[in-house]
């Protein structure tokens, strides 16, 4: 898969996991900065969203590399790299 | 309970839907759930919140020294499935436990603890055994804040202390007396407090077969159930909360063939059909099972659709029989439907179809009885007979909850006495029946040996309960202790057999009242006469109380209206719905008691 189509993959995973646990419509992650911005993003859901991302694309993130992810083009690269 | 049946299906359905949206559509219902995301969960918990119509049955606060608020939609999907409508209240990391504690608290409510010792690891203390010895002084002072809260239920989780005991390295003899210490601990505990109910977490892993502890989740958001197994923990500890509040199922009924035994009787023959050990170890380890759990006190029926001659047959011939035809309160063997099989079944036991646990290999049979009695529990078997024992003992419907009475104990032999009762009623009319049953009633005060069961009829009982109230054991005895009080357990017995304790009155003395603050009694002994008798009972006592009226409250809960109607059909008594009781005046009730009260029951008074 090539680098674009599969980072926009990667997105549009995202983007379901986040409408589904937070109930926002057409979310879309590219429009936002960080969690910070996404309203109803707090610890609990963070949590929730990230255990979704690990189930659904089948990867184990590591503490460490959580807590390097600043962004979500940070998010969107672990889950890339992991997916090599 | 009936929109909650109604509702119920509809949200599986829904659920059902959901899944085959999902891809899991071939999965059972009871499945599903282990496979749910947080996601999901939230959406069904959504779709019960807003079908309920009604205020919840049940407060479930959820105690913890982790993140809690992530196990709400899980526990109210899994409690709703198994009959109990709550609103589950959690909080976040640190504020949970005081938080729950100190609010007003609902007098339905049920307070679940589950603290784990990952928090105590935390507090510098290097040996095991000093956190775990602080775990259990903070586990008896939290007990001792959710005692204020009377009538309140309690459930503690007990965590993981293997995992603890693993992450230092023990000795052999250092390992064994921690394990000691800790069965000490948790026996001071229930000492103490011992309207508690206890589980052990151990048991959901090794039963689940997960690990739910994530180091890694603990330390971003401090979950000490991960999130990747909230359907796993919140299907066991609805189990568990569910035996807490109510022991719901009284009777087991079992299929035979490819159930009880491999093969199929009317074809194969008594001695082919499979359930030895050497030849059927599936079969064997199933019976074995049930015998063990009859003497629990669950009774066992056999509801077939066979020949019943070769029933028969096979339970007089068949040689190495693990459960024989006198481990079954009713052998129901015929070509009609398994739902009136069970039908009469419950009439003949005199209990309620809900308390009725239905297991049989076909999932023809399973839908027939669950489309004809919805509120008959019918488990899902899926695959083969191997993972049959392993599904009924995970499903949590046969736990046994905290402590068994001696009525529990010998519920399975007072039923087969029930069911012959039933055949011996058949054959004569009402008032005969009565006559012929030789009914003896005693009266006792509440005392060591019956304090356990008096406050388990008063804490299970739903239909004929006139307030409601629910009150523990320690409650109970102290105001037993009270000398403008008294607490009256009533046994009964006949030819038959003994009922035991079967009835629990709670009354004072307020100058010339005699109030009937809380009456409960067995539904097995409804019209019986027992309750004239019982009546008859109280007017004794406001007699020699020097009591002109006696009041009997009446709270209206969602099943105790057969109470209500017994007591306007009891001659003297008026219902006052501006006091909330049932009075009646002591000597008009006297000058009533010879003509009106008569009953055909022998009354023995034998003090403590």
């Amino acid at each position: 898969m090539e680098n674009f189509e599969q980072r926009q993959y990667v997105v549009n995973i995202i983007n379901k996991i986040v409408q589904n646990t937070l109930g926002i419509k057409n979310f879309d992650l590219l429009e936002y900065e960080d969690a910070r911005d996404v309203p109803g993003w707090d610890s609990l859901t963070h949590v929730i969203i990230l255990a979704e991302i690990e189930k659904q694309f089948k990867i184990s993130i590591s503490l460490l590399e959580l807590q390097a992810i600043s962004n979500f083009d940070g998010l969107i690269d672990i889950v890339k790299d992991h997916l090599k | 309970m009936n929109w909650l049946i109604a509702e119920r299906d509809r949200i599986e359905a829904s659920i059902e839907k959901l899944s085959q949206q999902n891809g899991k559509g071939e999965i059972a219902v009871n499945d599903i759930f282990f496979n749910y995301s947080l996601p999901e969960f939230a959406k069904v918990a959504s779709l019960i919140k807003t079908s309920n119509r009604q205020n919840p049955d049940w407060f479930v606060y959820l105690i913890s020294n982790g993140t809690a608020r992530h196990l709400i939609d899980p526990l109210t999907v899994s409690l709703f499935r198994r009959g109990m409508n709550c609103d589950v209240i959690a909080y976040e990391y640190d504020k949970g436990v005081y938080g729950a504690i100190e609010c007003e608290i609902p007098s339905k409510s049920i307070f679940i603890i589950d603290v784990g010792l990952e928090y105590f690891e935390q507090t510098g203390h290097l040996n095991p055994k000093d956190s775990v010895g602080i775990y259990f002084d903070f586990l008896d002072l939290q007990l001792k804040q959710i005692d204020k809260h009377k009538g309140s239920r309690k459930v503690v989780i007990l965590p993981d202390f293997n995992r603890l005991a693993l992450m230092r390295p023990m000795s052999t003899e250092d390992r064994f007396y921690f394990d000691a210490e800790i069965s000490v601990s948790v026996k001071n505990i229930y000492d103490k407090h011992n309207s508690v109910t206890f589980y052990a977490i151990d048991e959901m892993i090794r039963l689940q077969g997960v690990e739910i502890f994530d180091d890694k989740y603990w330390e971003m958001a401090k979950f000490s159930i991960s999130p990747n197994f909230v359907g796993e923990y919140s299907e066991w500890m609805s189990a568990r909360v569910t035996a807490s509040v109510t022991r719901k199922i009284k009777c087991v009924a079992l299929d035979l063939d490819n159930t009880l035994w491999g093969g199929v009787l009317g074809d194969d023959g008594y001695e082919a059909v499979r359930m030895s050990w050497s030849n059927g170890y599936s079969y064997a380890k199933f019976q074995t099972f049930f015998k063990y759990l009859k003497t629990t006190g669950i009774p066992l029926a056999i509801v077939s659709k066979n020949d019943p001659k070769n029933v028969d047959e096979f339970f007089q011939n068949r040689s190495g029989q693990i459960l024989s035809r006198e481990d079954f309160v009713g052998v129901y063997a015929s070509w009609g439907l398994k739902s009136e099989s069970i039908k009469q079944l419950a009439k003949d036991l005199n209990i309620g179809l809900d308390s009725i646990l239905f297991i049989d290999d076909s999932q023809m049979e399973r839908l027939e009885v669950r489309g004809a009695l919805p509120n008959t529990t019918v488990l899902e078997l899926n695959g083969s007979h191997e993972g049959f024992l392993s599904t009924i003992i995970k499903s949590g419907y046969l736990n046994l909850g905290n402590k068994l009475s001696k009525e529990d104990l010998a519920r399975a032999e007072m039923y087969q006495v029930e069911s012959e009762r039933a055949r011996f009623k058949d054959e004569m009319n009402a008032d005969e029946f009565l006559s012929a049953l030789s009914l003896k009633l005693s009266i006792k005060n509440l005392s060591k040996s019956n304090q356990v069961r008096a406050a388990q009829l008063i804490n299970k009982t739903n239909q004929f309960n006139s307030t409601l109230c629910r009150i523990e054991e320690v409650e109970l005895l102290q105001i037993a202790l009270s000398a403008d009080s008294e607490v009256n357990v009533f046994s009964l017995r006949d030819r038959y057999g003994d009922y035991g304790e079967i009835s629990v009155s709670v009354s004072n003395f307020a100058g010339p009242f005699y109030e009937v603050r809380l009456w409960v009694m067995s539904c097995r002994v409804f019209s019986r006469g027992v309750e004239q008798s019982i009546i008859k009972n109280f007017v004794k006592t406001a007699v020699a109380k020097n009591c002109s009226e006696i009041r009997i409250h009446y709270n209206q809960g969602p099943k105790n209206t057969v109470f209500f109607e017994m007591m306007l059909s009891m001659p003297g008594f008026d219902f006052h719905s501006d006091l909330g009781c049932f009075t009646a005046n002591v000597d008009k009730l006297v000058a009533l008691l010879p003509s009106v009260y008569t009953s055909h029951i022998e009354v023995e008074e034998m003090g403590a």
